[in-house]
């Protein structure tokens, strides 16, 4: 298990869907809704709030019907909750649950479903976690609880894993833990999809962002292409502010201006997820016309 | 959509997480016949609740408030939004996991329920049968009392140990009872899986409607109101649609309830 894990051909990490309609009873939520991950790697899913983070999340896992369109999970309708599709796929939901038993005792009767399990890597990222493992879940903290729950889910080794805000409730300490784990090259074989707000947290091991804005993707790139076409930084002041081109957002960080500008640079940037975020949000089309740009240049 | 070893998987895991919940349910439940029993021997002449009919009382009394119970309680993960999605999740097919409820419902429960009974039933049939013995006089009030209702049950009473579904006059009572229970199960699970919110009130609430129904449409109809909820009790003149119609109700109608199960369990959802 872990490094040396070879996927089977059915194991190909895949995630289709296509012309999604969805909505709660009248309102709207996604409207001819496309996307398609056909590369393992850690995706981090953003959005305002109320654009459909989590209901995509749990249309992905068969927890929610389409009300039109077509969506493949791992060649499967996850509506259908067929036995050998819940097995390649798992979801942390922010809220979550666990039944009252001892981590031991939840890996031998859960761990059996899944075909990828591994036991090793459950008790070396609940060590990593540090949560004890001769404790029943009710005797721990929520942010314990979160933890054991997440070292399951990382352990399970679905092809397809779907976090929720997965460092929601997780002192500072803890997050870094996640992010040891998330780093580690056996996680990077699958297709994990974390819908967050902790942007900043999170940007080190994502691979791919994913933006949805106005009831469809806006955005799904990697970061590599989004450190290449975008300049991110912090200027000293307003003057060195001023002498950045293509300024596409700013924000004033005390006497410091932060900012988001068009990348004349031949070498891609860091990619600093929170102001990105905000220029999504607040500038959206100008930076994807940004991106686009860069997009048609290098075909 | 069935496999066994899949099957297997899903029940051990699931008895690993509620067997406390179980067990916790069969202990309050014994000891509420604990209570009553220490009430009704507390009485004068106490032991008289412990011949063989209040025996069968006791047993088909708790059997169905329990079970109903019982039944409603075994999806009620479903109405926490984490929990439901837990079990919906579970790697296993809508038919094993609807299988699994009917056996522990319909066959497990009212199995370790006649268990439970029986575990406080024999210390009560034993102390009510050695004080029948030992209360001559008390016990010749009993019977004189009962003469007055049924002379042949006044020279028969008996403190033997009961096997309840033993205790029928016919076949028609026993399948009558069965098929109720079955009933009751049926709609306690489909409710529970069905209404989102405050499942149990909702299906006492439908329980009571249906009844209410019902016998109005048996008194309408046939001038008969325990037409359908007594239609087993004994035999009584029916036209020859009737007596296709009410046996066919009786059967159709407890297999209708699980199938409405197995089919929320297959539609539900979970809102993000």
């Amino acid at each position: 298990m872990g490094l040396s894990r070879h996927w089977h051909d059915w194991d190909l990490p895949l995630i289709r869907i296509e012309q999604l309609s969805f909505g709660y009873r009248k309102s709207p939520l996604y409207q001819d809704f496309n996307l398609c991950l056909n590369e393992p790697g850690v995706y981090g899913l953003f959005g305002r709030n109320g654009s459909g983070k989590s209901t995509l999340l749990l249309l992905l896992a068969g927890l929610l019907f389409p009300k039109g369109g077509h969506v493949d999970v791992q060649g499967h309708t996850p509506a259908k909750r067929r036995a050998d599709f819940l097995s390649q796929v798992y979801i942390v939901p922010e809220e979550f649950h666990l039944p009252n038993l001892r981590p031991d005792k939840l890996a031998q009767t859960q761990s059996v479903f899944y075909p990828n399990f591994s036991s090793e890597s459950f008790a070396e990222y609940l060590r990593i976690f540090e949560v004890p493992p001769e404790r029943s879940f009710e005797e721990m903290s929520l942010g314990q609880k979160k933890k054991a729950a997440v070292a399951f889910a990382l352990a399970t080794f679905t092809p397809v894993l779907l976090l929720d805000e997965p460092t929601n409730g997780l002192d500072i300490i803890s997050r870094d833990q996640f992010k040891t784990i998330m780093a580690r090259p056996e996680q990077r074989q699958r297709i994990v999809l974390i819908s967050t707000h902790q942007a900043h947290d999170l940007e080190r091991i994502m691979s791919h962002i994913l933006f949805i804005d106005g009831a469809s993707l806006a955005l799904s790139a990697t970061m590599a292409e989004l450190g290449s076409a975008l300049s991110i930084g912090v200027a000293a002041d307003a003057a060195a502010l001023s002498a950045i081109p293509d300024i596409l957002y700013s924000e004033a960080l005390g006497t410091q201006q932060a900012y988001v500008a068009v990348n004349h640079a031949a070498t891609a940037g860091e990619v600093n997820l929170e102001l990105l975020y905000k220029a999504l949000s607040l500038r959206k089309d100008a930076v994807l016309a940004v991106l686009a740009a860069k997009e048609k240049a290098r075909v | 959509m069935f496999e066994l070893r899949r099957f297997t998987r899903l029940a051990r895991a699931h008895w690993a997480e509620s067997w406390r919940k179980y067990a916790w349910f069969l202990a309050a439940g014994m000891l509420l016949h604990v209570v009553i029993s220490i009430m009704c021997f507390a009485r004068e002449r106490g032991f008289t609740s412990f011949d063989t009919h209040g025996q069968t009382g006791f047993y088909f009394t708790g059997l169905f408030v329990l079970t109903p119970i019982f039944a409603g309680r075994y999806f009620l993960p479903m109405t926490n939004r984490a929990s439901a999605l837990l079990a919906l999740m579970r790697p296993a097919s809508v038919f094993e996991k609807w299988l699994l409820a009917a056996l522990i419902v319909g066959v497990l429960y009212p199995l370790a329920y006649t268990m439970a009974f029986y575990l406080i039933n024999v210390p009560d049939q034993w102390l009510a049968s050695g004080q029948a013995q030992h209360q001559p006089a008390q016990h010749a009030m009993e019977i004189a009392s009962r003469s007055a209702r049924n002379t042949y049950e006044a020279f028969k009473p008996d403190y033997s140990l009961v096997t309840p579904w033993a205790m029928f006059d016919n076949w028609r009572e026993a399948v009558g009872i069965l098929l109720l229970l079955c009933s009751l199960q049926g709609i306690a699970v489909f409710g529970s899986l069905y209404f989102r919110t405050v499942p149990f009130i909702k299906t006492v609430l439908c329980c009571l409607l249906l009844l209410l129904v019902s016998t109005l449409l048996s008194t309408v109809f046939a001038s008969q109101p325990d037409l359908v909820l007594g239609y087993w009790g004994h035999q009584r003149p029916l036209s020859s649609l009737q007596a296709i119609f009410y046996p066919t109700l009786w059967l159709v109608f407890p297999g209708l309830f699980w199938l409405a199960s197995f089919l929320a369990l297959k539609e539900r959802e979970i809102a993000a």
